[in-house]
């Protein structure tokens, strides 16, 4: 019984053709279409530490290289590292909770109480692939210059014409005797690696030990280029809190609150609050052949009422539609009916037509029955939905028109 | 002129990366979407292990398993018809959430195998693009990155994954794509193995007793028991000890007799006897294997490749063997596969009997990455990746990246 409120039994589908449950997709007022993740864009907002809770903007966390400078993980499991002080010299040193590793066995020295700054591993490699990278920038510059030149054509080829004697009125010269001085000047030469055939052996110790020779992956993934003696402290990185717009009119669909820590939003075009949510209220046996009943439940989540017309969707070969369209009106959920237990809802709109495929209405939800025929045994019910609601269009002055969007309910147990 | 020939040797290089720059060079320059404020990202995706990072910077930021990110698909299934989904899963989640950083107008340069199919780089470069909102995708084969960080311009280069083993010779720059060579002894089949021999040898050890391992407990851990036993516990052994070992087989008696393994296996300790640890990685080296590999082993493979290659050129590569990729970082690997080159030389007589040299970095095992610290070294030059890249505009043309023979067809 409790499948039927898994909400990815039923799927909507958004404006470019996907189908995802009603939680999953979004809602433009100013396009008044229905946006999913696939069809939206994701910006980072800002920059937050998940153990310190302190946040960067965009600038400071890429000069800081995505990563909290204050909070570290051992290098070995993984676990937040907490800061111990030395009772003696009252020099704070590092330590992990769960393998008992310690800055102390890294061999750097306690620090200070106030310090953040715990030394990074190098990267041995790095004074060689600086010079190298010189070298390449070298290599570029000289490419771009050749490249211009020989893009430029030559209006004229005049005998004897040079054109350096000229004078520079409009700064032609300058441009050539700069892209002449960067092809002609001599490279940087670096000099390239050298092959050896002195290869490392294999070391005796490695018969003898029952332990492990090398690292395990995760440890050397997080540390690659540095040898086991000398793993050190690794920075916490930073999570980046995500903010969502539409695609096409780039409004915000998705933003938390200005506070890095805050949890509520600001905006939050959520599909539930615009479309009414549709699911099974019983579980279904079809026969084919037979004429049978689905019971489903609509729900309207939104602030405002909204007026729905429910169809099936015309599909020949599945199934013979008995029930040709279900008018309903829905009123928002009242938080104080709720409290006071209100079966109904003060804001009771009048039953609608066709009310003999209504089983019940409380509050915001209904219950209806959609009688139909199957023809084959089929899985998901396509319907079409037509809902009114003032919160489709962003608009104020325009009255809100009817929009549609096609659910598929799953029928599977 | 001196300086002018390393220039010349580039453009005429028939490697995709001056190719491209001939025929792009008109359209990429125009492109305004560009956000060149922020650093290029430099993308390794392989089927075991992806890194990202920024260029400029000499390692990569994050190196992460590949099953983590992409948890239902396998990279091989980017070719699929759930290809995009999975592409548009996979880099969402390397730039929002392990990078944290903003794709959108970005520069992104993708480190592939050059034999990487052309839907996949097809798929990867439609979600960068439409899904992304990136302003120029790169791809760069990884034999040529790997030599960057050399700064050299002949190399063999040999990359050992998990997926493929590929030996690729480039010589002046030129990537002589015609005499390259593919192996099925990948890492993947050293996994395999392990997995096999473990499961017949692994022994627990309980109550002063040892059992074997029953099947329930092998399904629940045996995966990670065998990643943990590769990665941490075997080693290639020298070239008698395992042909000792393969004509013997577990009653044999070594000396130095090597140890027992004792690794913890979910809640148990299990013993695996020491010849396993030696064992595992002879998928790589043993020559005599017809009941699992047609392929000759990886150093038969190094000669083959060579003698492929004009007479001139074989003494050269034999001198600048280069070695890459994440299993050549295991514990007597080189030495291994430069005993066994010379062993199979002395066989032939067409090749003299000079020394096989390396290159490689001897403060530090890079091996893993050196096609992505490449392509950081490329991405860092602002001006020959945007010649070398497809831009928004391009895409939006043509809706394909270019390929290398597509110049070939453009010049005639």
């Amino acid at each position: 019984m409790a499948s039927l409120y898994q909400s990815d039994r039923n799927k909507y589908e958004c404006s470019c053709g996907a189908w995802d449950s009603l939680g999953l997709l979004y809602f433009c007022r100013h396009c008044s279409v229905t946006r999913c993740s696939s069809c939206v864009l994701v910006e980072l907002d800002c920059f937050l530490c998940q153990n310190c809770l302190e946040s960067a903007p965009v600038t400071e966390a890429r000069l800081k290289k995505n990563r909290c400078f204050a909070c570290n993980f051992c290098p070995f499991c993984a676990t937040v590292l907490t800061k111990k002080t030395c009772v003696n010299s009252g020099n704070t040193f590092l330590s992990c909770g769960v393998c008992r590793w310690s800055t102390r066995d890294a061999g750097i020295p306690d620090q200070s109480k106030t310090t953040t700054d715990w030394p990074m591993p190098e990267n041995p490699l790095s004074k060689r692939l600086n010079e190298i990278s010189g070298h390449f920038k070298d290599l570029e510059t000289r490419e771009k210059a050749r490249k211009e030149k020989d893009t430029t054509k030559r209006r004229t080829n005049f005998g004897g014409f040079d054109a350096s004697k000229f004078s520079d009125r409009f700064g032609v010269q300058k441009m050539i005797q700069a892209r002449k001085k960067a092809i002609e000047t001599p490279a940087s030469t670096v000099e390239s690696h050298v092959a050896t055939a002195d290869v490392p052996a294999l070391p005796d110790d490695v018969f003898e030990s029952t332990a492990a020779i090398q690292l395990p992956l995760n440890v050397i993934n997080k540390q690659p280029l540095v040898e086991e003696t000398t793993l050190l402290p690794v920075r916490l990185p930073l999570k980046g809190r995500k903010a969502i717009r539409c695609r096409k009119c780039e409004h915000h669909l998705l933003k938390l609150d200005y506070s890095p820590n805050a949890i509520n939003y600001k905006i939050s075009a959520f599909a539930r609050n615009t479309i009414p949510e549709i699911r099974l209220s019983r579980g279904v046996e079809l026969v084919v052949g037979q004429q049978s009943s689905i019971l489903l439940t609509l729900l309207n989540h939104s602030e405002n009422g909204m007026q729905i017309i429910l169809t099936p969707d015309a599909d020949d070969s599945a199934f013979e539609i008995v029930t040709e369209s279900i008018d309903i009106t829905l009123s928002p959920l009242d938080a104080a009916d709720v409290l006071l237990g209100a079966e109904e809802s003060k804001y009771s709109a009048a039953s609608s037509s066709s009310s003999s495929n209504i089983v019940f209405q409380r509050r915001n939800r209904v219950g209806i029955r959609l009688d139909l025929c199957p023809k084959v045994d089929f899985k998901c019910l396509p319907l079409s939905l037509k809902f009114k609601n003032i919160h489709t269009t962003a608009k104020l002055e325009t009255s809100a028109d009817w929009k549609m969007v096609k659910v598929r309910v799953g029928l599977d147990k | 002129m001196a300086n002018d020939s390393d220039l010349e040797r580039i453009q005429r290089s028939d490697s995709s990366m001056s190719r491209q720059s001939v025929a792009l060079s008109s359209l990429s320059l125009t492109s305004a979407v560009v956000n060149t404020a922020k650093p290029p990202i430099v993308l390794s995706i392989g089927s075991r292990i992806i890194r990202c990072g920024v260029a400029g910077e000499f390692e990569p930021r994050y190196s992460i398993l590949t099953k983590e990110l992409c948890p239902n698909a396998t990279i091989d299934q980017l070719s699929t018809k759930d290809g995009l989904k999975i592409a548009e899963s996979l880099l969402k989640r390397i730039f929002f959430d392990i990078m944290t950083i903003d794709s959108r107008g970005g520069r992104v340069l993708i480190v592939e195998s050059p034999f990487c199919p052309t839907n996949v780089r097809n798929v990867l470069c439609q979600t960068l693009m439409e899904k992304l909102d990136v302003g120029q995708v790169s791809f760069a084969p990884s034999p040529l990155m790997a030599t960057l960080p050399f700064n050299i311009l002949t190399a063999f280069v040999l990359e050992v994954g998990h997926s493929e083993v590929l030996a690729m010779p480039i010589n002046e720059n030129v990537t002589m794509i015609s005499q390259c060579y593919l192996s099925q002894r990948t890492g993947r089949a050293v996994f395999e193995r392990a997995a096999q021999l473990l499961r017949i040898h692994a022994r627990v050890e309980e109550n002063g007793q040892q059992r074997e391992l029953s099947d329930q407990e092998w399904s629940q851990h045996g995966e990670n028991f065998v990643e943990k036993f590769v990665e941490q516990y075997a080693f290639c052994t020298t070239r008698t000890r395992a042909t000792e070992i393969k004509e013997k087989g577990n009653e044999v008696v070594l000396q130095p007799r090597t140890a027992e393994a004792r690794i913890r296996f979910g809640a148990l300790m299990v013993m695996v006897p020491g010849f396993v640890r030696e064992t595992v990685f002879e998928v790589f080296f043993d020559e005599d294997d017809p009941e699992n590999f047609t392929d000759p082993s990886i150093p038969k493979m190094v000669h083959n490749a060579i003698l492929r290659c004009p007479i001139d050129m074989r003494r050269k590569f034999f001198e600048s063997l280069l070695v890459c990729g994440g299993l050549a970082r295991a514990t007597g690997f080189l030495s291994r596969l430069k005993e066994e080159i010379i062993a199979i030389s002395t066989k032939k007589s067409t090749i003299c009997g000079m020394e096989p040299k390396f290159f490689h970095f001897k403060e530090a095992k890079a091996e893993p990455m050196l096609g992505w610290i490449g392509g950081s070294l490329l991405a860092a030059c602002q001006y020959s990746l945007q010649i070398r890249s497809i831009s928004r505009d391009d895409w939006n043309k043509t809706k394909r990246v270019p390929d290398w023979t597509d110049f070939i067809s453009e010049a005639a």
